[in-house]
Order: C-alpha cells, then structure tokens, then sequence
C-alpha cells in the first residue's frame, strides 16, 4: 500500500514537471509573423486577477502580434518585493524593455536604475520614476476624478452624504483616485464623505455599499473607482431599493458599466480603456526597444467622459470642465472596440523594420 | 453538563457584546435593513465555514476554498453564457456543486491517498485554481441577468427574509444532520481523533477522507453560487478575504485545528461575529489603516476569551 502511494506521488511529480514545461514552451511560442519575435518586451502588473489587468493583458497581446513582439506577462501579486524581483529577473534575462505599474514609485527607483544601467528602457504604468531612460504612462486619474466628485456635488446640491469605495491605500491608482475625489469635493463644504476601501473584489464591494447604506439611510451619491466592484455595489443600492435615492458614478469604462450609463443606472462612468491601455503600453515599449527616445517622459493617454446622451447638455451647465471630452455610452463602446484603429502608429512599424 | 454549556454559550454571548456595543455606538445599527444586510452576507461566508469546519475537524485545513469559489464561479457562469447550454439554468445550478464536488475530490485525493499534507495539498490546489481561474473565458468577468438567478443570492421572502440565508441554513441542517446521524459524521470526528485506530477497526478511512473534502467542495460550489447571484457576476477576484474569514469563523465557533473538535452552531456563530466585525468596521467609522488591526484584535479577544474559560471551567 505505502508503494502504491508512492508510485502515485512519483507520476504526479513528472506529471506536474510535465505542466511546467509545457507552460514554458507555450510562452515562447507566442512570436511575430515570420516566427521569430523581434523584441521580448517584459511587463510586471501589480496583479492579473482584475478585470482591468485582464483587459489591458489582452490589448497588449494585440500589440505584440501588430509588431511582432514577444511580451511576457507577470504578476506581482500586489506585493513589491514580487514586483522588484520579477523586474530584476527581466533585467538579467536581458530583455528589450520592461514595463512595469508601481505599486510604490520610490521603492520601484532603484531597480529602475539598474535597467537603466543595463542599457535596458524601461515604462512605468501609471506611475512616475524620475531616471533618463524611463517613460511614464499615465492618464490623469487625479483631474478625472475630481471631475466625477464635482458632477456629484452639482447633482445634489452641494450637501448630503456621499460614498467612495476606493481600491486599497498605497496603491497609486487608487490613491490617485481617492484624492482626486477629495479634491472635487472640498469645493461643497456641505459635504461629507464616508469612504470604504474593497481590494478590488466585487464581493467586498457590494458588503461595504451594504453596510454603508445600511449606516447613513440618508446617502445621497456613491462613487467606486473600479466598474466591476461599481457594478457590484449597485446591486447593493437595488436590494435597499434605493435606486431612485442614490446617485451612482464610476470609473474604467468597461461595456459593461456603459451600459449601466445607457440605461440611467450610472450618472456617469470614464472610460481610460484597459485595452486600449494595454496596446498602447506596449507599443510603447516597442517604440522604446527599436531605440525611439521621445522627448517628453511624461505620456498622457486621452480619456472620455461617458455621459447619458439625455445628461450631457446638463453636465455642460454645471461649468466643471469645458474642454472636457464627453462621449455617449454608445460611442464608448465603439471605441473599446475600435482602440486599435485609433492608436496603431504605422511609424512604429516603419522604426522597427528599419532597425 | 457544564462544560457543554459553558463552551457552546460562548460565541453567543461574544455575538450579543457585539450586538449591544454597536447599537449604543450608532443609532442606525437596530435596524431592519441591518440584520437584512447580515443575513444575507453572512450565506456565502457562513457556507465555505461550514465545509472548511468538516475538514478541520478531521484535522486538516482547506486552503482551495477561497480561489476554488472563484474559479467554480467562473466555470458556472460561463456555462450560463458562453456554451452548448446557454441560459439553462439548471445547468448553470448544477456546475455549481460540481466544479466544488470535483475540486473537493482532487483535494482529497491529494491528502488521503497520495498522504500529502493537507496544508501542501490544499495550498497547491489554492494557485492551480487561481491559475485556472484566468483561463475560463479569458479571465474576462461575466455578467449574470437572469432575475431567477438573481432572486436566490438577492431576492427576499415576505420582503425581510433572504433567500441567500435559506440555502445557508439548509446546508447548515444537512451539515448537522450528516455530523450527528450518519458514519460519515462519526468517522469525521474520528479521524480527528486518531485515524490509526479507525484503519485498523477496518474502516476504510481514506474513502471517507475523500469524502469530507468533497462535501467541503461542494460547500464551496453552493457558497459561489451565492457570491455569484449577489453581486451579478462572476469574476477571477471574488475570492477576497472569504477563505481567511471561514476559517477565523470555524475557529472562532470552537473548531480546533488540531483535529477532533467543532459544530455547525459553532461555525454558524463564529460567522455572525466575523461578518459582524466587517459591519463594525462601517458603522464604527474605523480609518482605513486600522481595519486589519481592528478585526484582528477583536478575532484574538474571541479566541482568547474562549480559551480563559475553558481553562478556567472547562476541564
């Protein structure tokens, strides 16, 4: 009996070897048109279970066939030792140019340098690291956000209770947004905030909208960073069959949420586009490998406010942003599926195959 | 007798110090809407305590639970929506039990019959799921509409009464039935106790091994099924804090992780307070930094106050 055990660990083990080699080789396989990739491009996300990660995996995956790029994909699973080991492992595998979201940009500095030093350039996703060879992609969560919190202070008055459920603290995209939010507000001293963080998980968020609800009956506007924790959290406001009572605005623009805006459940939500995010990131990284150096490090991605067709003339009174791009659900989601036609840089192309 | 009573009052006395501080502290805590919002959150938590209470007792642990929801829902949702059986709910409900039952399966057969540690097997069975999870639809959420399926993680009856918390107290009562009435139960505790004695009486222990895990499995499947239909969707990261949650409830409830020990009143209390202390957290206003601090000083304080009593009347 006891051999039999171990006969059976012994073909789990080969079999579990098996797997990995398997996964290995089919990470490799993934290559340009003529077979062999002309960059390998390696890419550290804070964490690849997010919707947002996903999407923004599949645009780059998009980009790397466009090119013909080879991008290897990890997860720092929000933890920055992770993050800066998994950096200094592309940095040995002497990859073309690694990008990288920062969970926290000054701990992210020094391993920056290092690439640097190796001659290896470098993106960081919505964070900022100031060293010669690093870009910086970002859209302006901050201005954005305070966008959003000044739209709800207009629609109820300048007074009441509003909610945020914000992602985590000393996440930067989080931050980015919960201080944005801050800021919008500050402008209705009648206004106070109960704020909640929900890692990102749509369950934590639909408990926290719950109890919130639940502990301020008199709530008037609830906002989440995130649209799939904001879908969520929605649901919360239903079951309390408070629809009618509690304004409800987010943040992402996945289809999902834009069509909440279309049928009047969200105010409003902002569309950055994960996958549209994830092709130009990595098209930049391209850009960088075949040796492009931009002049600005600082590269701002272009967002839309995505507001009912009925509300927008509305939005346009209240006076918060004029030069403000706003677009209806249904263009948004022309664009989420369009993001290639928009952003494809044939000159991109032509550096590449000149180098 | 004492003992007994002594021992099984205890996490209801912790629930009803909960009770009291929270309504003198905030006014809106007596309410309808509260304990609404309590029943229905503590369905999906209170269903994974009750299975991870099953293998703890036999003095395992199940790691799987938590990241085996999401991948269960996945799988079950994308049933619903993406293959041969599109918007069949009846195959979508069965996927649920299933996934849980198979991934509850493999588990056991990892600790049971392979001998692997459960702690190993479980913690590895933790990232293939999570692993799993990305592959199903891409990792992509899916949105549930369908209002029959909504009505069992959302709806209400006689407009007060979730129907979340019903399927919660139905696998309560099979848990209970099955723990008191059947061999299954007996072994349960059993193996806790010492499983070399139940192989050599001739019972036949890594069966019944493999069967705890897949009850817990399918615990896990039905508790997704809650997550899923509450929050109309399904996503690879709904597995959040539930898998520490449950396992904090089965011992908060007296569980003991060495094996041999814990009761679904138990699991079903220990619930209440977890679910309870996340709800403090809200009406308490307590900052952000301080969640993680709060809810782990009021866990150790239960733990604690367990163990002080039954040192002092329990033996």
């Amino acid at each position: 009996m006891k051999s039999k055990a171990g006969f059976f660990k012994a073909c789990i083990m080969v079999l579990a070897l098996l797997v990995v080699c398997g996964a290995a080789v089919s990470a490799e396989a993934a290559s340009g048109p003529d077979g062999k990739p002309r960059y390998v491009l390696g890419v550290v996300l804070i964490d690849m279970t997010n919707q947002f990660f996903v999407d923004m995996i599949e645009g780059g995956n998009r980009a790397a066939e466009d090119y013909g790029v080879q991008v290897i994909w990890k997860s720092a699973d929000n933890s920055q030792e992770n993050q800066i080991s998994l950096t200094e492992n592309f940095i040995e595998q002497g990859v073309d140019c690694i990008l990288v979201n920062p969970i926290d940009n000054d701990a992210m500095k020094p391993t920056i340098e290092k690439a640097a030093a190796a001659g290896i350039p470098t993106v960081t996703m919505a964070g900022q690291v100031d060293v010669d060879t690093n870009y910086a992609t970002v859209y302006n969560d901050l201005d954005n956000t305070r966008q959003i919190a000044e739209i709800i202070g207009n629609k109820i008055g300048g007074a009441g209770k509003v909610a945020l459920l914000y992602g985590n603290k000393g996440n930067l995209v989080s931050d980015l947004r919960q201080e944005g939010f801050h800021r919008g507000i500050a402008k209705f001293p009648g206004i106070t905030v109960v704020e909640q963080p929900m890692n990102w998980d749509p369950a934590e968020g639909m408990k926290a909208a719950q109890d919130i609800i639940a502990a301020n009956p008199d709530l008037k506007a609830l906002h989440c960073v995130s649209d799939a924790v904001t879908i969520a959290a929605y649901q919360a406001i239903v079951v309390a069959g408070k629809q009618d009572q509690i304004l409800v605005t987010s943040y992402d623009g996945n289809p999902d949420s834009c069509a909440m805006v279309e049928a009047g459940s969200f105010y409003c939500t902002l569309l950055t586009g994960a996958k549209k995010t994830g092709y130009w990131n990595v098209q930049m990284g391209v850009a960088l490998a075949a040796g492009a150096r931009p002049e600005e490090h600082i590269l701002n991605l272009d967002t839309h406010l995505v507001i009912n067709e009925k509300n927008i003339p509305e939005f346009e009174k209240m006076g918060i942003e004029p030069k403000r791009s706003v677009i209806t659900p249904q263009e948004a989601l022309g664009r989420v599926e369009k993001y290639r036609d928009d952003i494809y840089d044939p000159d991109i192309m032509a550096v590449i195959e000149r180098s | 007798m004492k003992k007994i009573n002594i021992q099984a009052i205890m996490p209801l006395v912790l629930l009803l110090v909960l009770f009291v501080v929270l309504s003198a502290l905030n006014s809106n805590f007596l309410s309808a809407s509260t304990m609404m919002n309590l029943m229905q959150q503590v369905s999906a938590v209170g269903t994974v305590a009750i299975g991870g209470m099953m293998v703890i007792i036999t003095g395992g642990i199940d790691f799987s639970a938590g990241y085996g929801l999401a991948m269960t829902g996945m799988a079950a949702a994308w049933i619903f929506t993406h293959s041969v059986f599109r918007g069949s709910v009846v195959a979508m409900l069965v996927t649920f039990p299933l996934v849980g039952a198979l991934i509850g399966l493999a588990n056991g057969f990892l600790t049971a019959k392979l001998k692997i540690l459960p702690f190993i097997a479980t913690l590895a069975m933790m990232s293939i799921t999570q692993g799993l999870t990305m592959f199903i639809n891409g990792g992509t959420m899916m949105m549930i509409r369908d209002p029959r399926l909504l009505m069992i993680g959302q709806g209400r009856i006689a407009d007060f009464l979730p129907v979340s918390f019903l399927v919660y107290l139905g696998v309560c009562a099979a848990a209970a039935f099955i723990l008191r009435r059947t061999k299954l139960g007996v072994y349960n505790y059993a193996m806790g106790g010492s499983e070399q004695a139940l192989w050599y009486a001739g019972i036949n222990v890594q069966a019944y091994k493999m069967l705890v895990y897949a009850a817990a499995g399918v615990c896990t499947g039905i508790a997704s099924l809650l997550t899923v239909t509450q929050i109309a969707m399904a996503t690879p990261n709904i597995a959040g804090s539930i898998l520490i949650d449950s396992i904090a409830a089965s011992c908060i409830g007296g569980a003991s992780l060495s094996g041999g020990r814990g009761s679904v009143f138990g699991a079903f209390m220990g619930t209440m307070i977890i679910v309870l202390i996340g709800t403090a957290l809200t009406y308490l206003s307590v900052p952000a930094e301080m969640r993680g601090v709060f809810k782990g000083v009021v866990i150790l304080l239960a733990v604690a106050l367990d163990a002080v009593i039954t040192l002092r009347y329990g033996k």
